[in-house]
């Protein structure tokens, strides 16, 4: 429209009287924004299942077999700061040991899946030569590389990390193409007659579009990399959770077993919160 | 100056061993400040033209100018409006409207005084800070009239914008529409099969038939402006709209398209 028509209409003058929420206050207000009704429902599941196992272990009455919630939480937090087994690492170190696992894996991993992703949903020639791989690959548990990489690294730290790494690309490469594959094509159109370059298209239109999906792919990958840490931990390893909860098996400590049970799903949770977290910051509106 | 002038223009699509002919020898000129609707049974090619016109896609043959400049790729001096509105949802309205002034590094106080400005004249002030989603399916489409307007198009494509809404709202947006245009001028090229529509708004209606898509008539709608929705009741509007809708149906339907509706009222 040339300038000449441009002008506005004199009902209806400028508003630039309202004011905007300060970004602190915006993100307030996201995260006041809980839903009670909710957890008030998730802890009842939580209280109930309780509830359960106790009566379970009191009618049982076999330590061994099934360990009152009271005892085991009594282990738990005695062996927090003390070793086990005992020339071990305190529950404490174990759990950032394999922490620490997860962290390096599951960050290489979903590098790596997002790169590889990003490239096979934008170059058609890569996405017809890696397809058939991640298909062939994608069915097949991280567990049964274990040997294998045991074979070819020992049993320190490099194969537990490229075991989680493994076992997040497939999940990280399909979500991840899956994300952006499904981000309408209008959306970039919209924006290049808007005036973006393609370039500028692509980063904040395109991806960013595919960012919620890829962090929902980020999640199911999370949940793949505790699969393979716990597992590498149980074959091959000296310390970190997995480690724990087989020695503790072998010495029939059963407390023991279900505390190392006890900090993954803690562990795991508080990680996926993140990621969820994560998701609701770049996808406002849910 | 913003005219577009569609010279014998073509598009074919090759799929597999089998070759659709979707456009063939196309002309048309769009003079400034005109309003064109092409109109025309489902499949008949009406979108691909408007994304030729858009940039979107190449002709094989022929040749599209605007203002005399043949066109190769989109860009800001065509704004594009879909049947959906296609805010980015991660964006507050304001943010949408200024997507254009922040991509093209234009992005200032006067911009955004500018958007709130037109954010008020679509009728969304005091939604600047809503999300796409807290929006009804109107106010969605004219918060998309915001975005596209932010960038000073000179010319403003439009394919089906309102054929997802109800009868009533889309009435509204069609109103708002007029009263935009009439303030304004910019030139429009609206696909639409919705007779009624393309009367009400149009300087003039190209309308178009299939196997291959071509113009088959053009026709001027000599309505007094401003125009209002209460005139698609008066005799002269009737007359018009019947005179169009038959062009529309002597076109031969296509294929499996036969039952194809035409939404009319008269
Ligand atoms: N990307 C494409 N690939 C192959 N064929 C296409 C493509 N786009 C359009 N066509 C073909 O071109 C013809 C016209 O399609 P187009 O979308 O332009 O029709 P239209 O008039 O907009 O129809 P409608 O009113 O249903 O939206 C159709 O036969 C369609 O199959
Ligand atoms: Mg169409």
């Amino acid at each position: 429209m040339g300038e000449e028509q441009a002008q506005t209409p004199a009902a209806t003058p400028p508003g630039i009287a309202l004011d905007e929420p300060r970004f602190g206050t915006r993100l307030l207000r996201r995260f006041a924004a809980v839903d009670w009704s909710r957890i008030g429902m998730g802890t009842l599941g939580i209280v109930a299942l309780v509830i359960a196992w106790w009566l379970v272990a009191l009618i049982i009455g076999d330590s061994v077999f099934l360990p009152t919630p009271a005892a085991t939480v009594g282990t738990l937090v005695h062996y927090l700061t003390h070793p086990y087994p005992s020339q071990g690492d305190t529950l404490i170190g174990n759990t950032l040991i394999s922490l620490a696992r997860i962290v390096v894996g599951f960050t290489w991993g979903a590098l790596a899946g997002i790169a590889l992703g990003a490239l096979m949903a934008g170059v058609r020639p890569i996405r017809l030569i890696v397809d058939p791989l991640i298909e062939l690959g994608r069915p097949l548990p991280p567990l049964a590389f274990i040997p294998l990489l045991i074979v070819w690294f020992g049993i320190g730290e490099a194969p537990k990390i490229i075991l989680i790494g493994v076992g997040v690309i497939p999940v990280m490469v399909v979500s991840v193409v899956a994300a952006l594959d499904a981000v309408p094509e209008e959306y970039v159109e919209a924006a290049l007659s808007l005036g973006a370059t393609r370039r500028y298209a692509l980063l904040h239109v395109r991806i960013r579009a595919a960012l919620p999906a890829m962090i929902t792919g980020l999640r199911l990958a999370m949940g793949m990399s505790w699969t393979s840490i716990v597992a590498v931990e149980m074959i091959a390893a000296t310390a970190g959770l997995g480690y724990v909860i087989l020695e503790a098996s072998n010495y029939l400590v059963t407390p023991m077993i279900f505390s190392g049970i006890l900090l993954i799903a803690v562990v795991a949770l508080v990680l996926d919160g993140l990621l969820r977290l994560l998701r609701r910051l770049v996808a406002p509106m849910g | 100056m913003a005219d577009v002038e569609l010279k014998r223009v073509s598009k074919r699509y090759v799929h597999g061993r089998r070759t659709t002919e979707t456009l063939r020898d196309v002309s048309l000129h769009v003079r400034d400040g005109e309003f064109v609707s092409l109109l025309g049974r489902s499949g008949c090619g009406k979108t691909t033209l408007l994304r030729i016109v858009g940039g979107f896609v190449n002709a094989d043959g022929g040749e599209v100018l605007v203002d005399g400049a043949p066109v190769s790729q989109p860009g800001s001096d065509r704004g594009m409006l879909f049947q959906h509105p296609m805010l980015f949802p991660w964006l507050t309205v304001l943010d949408n409207t200024l997507f254009g002034p922040r991509a093209t590094g234009r992005n200032s106080p006067a911009a955004r005084a500018r958007a709130m400005e037109l954010l008020q004249i679509v009728g969304l002030g005091g939604f600047e800070f809503h999300y796409p989603k807290q929006l009804s399916g109107g106010m969605m489409h004219r918060a998309a009239f915001a975005r596209a307007m932010m960038a000073e198009p000179k010319i403003l494509l439009m394919d089906e914008p309102f054929g997802a809404l109800d009868a009533l709202t889309r009435a509204g947006m069609q109103q708002f529409l007029l009263d935009l245009w009439n303030r304004r001028r910019f030139t429009v090229v609206l696909v639409t099969h919705d007779v009624e529509e393309a009367v009400l708004l149009s300087d003039r209606v190209a309308v178009m038939a299939a196997g291959p898509g071509q113009i088959v008539e053009t026709i001027p709608i000599e309505l007094p402006r401003p125009r209002t929705y209460e005139m698609s009741e008066t005799p002269e509007f009737v007359q018009l709209k019947r005179r169009v809708r038959q062009s529309v149906e002597q076109t031969p339907a296509r294929g499996a398209m036969v039952g194809m509706q035409l939404t009319a009222g008269g």
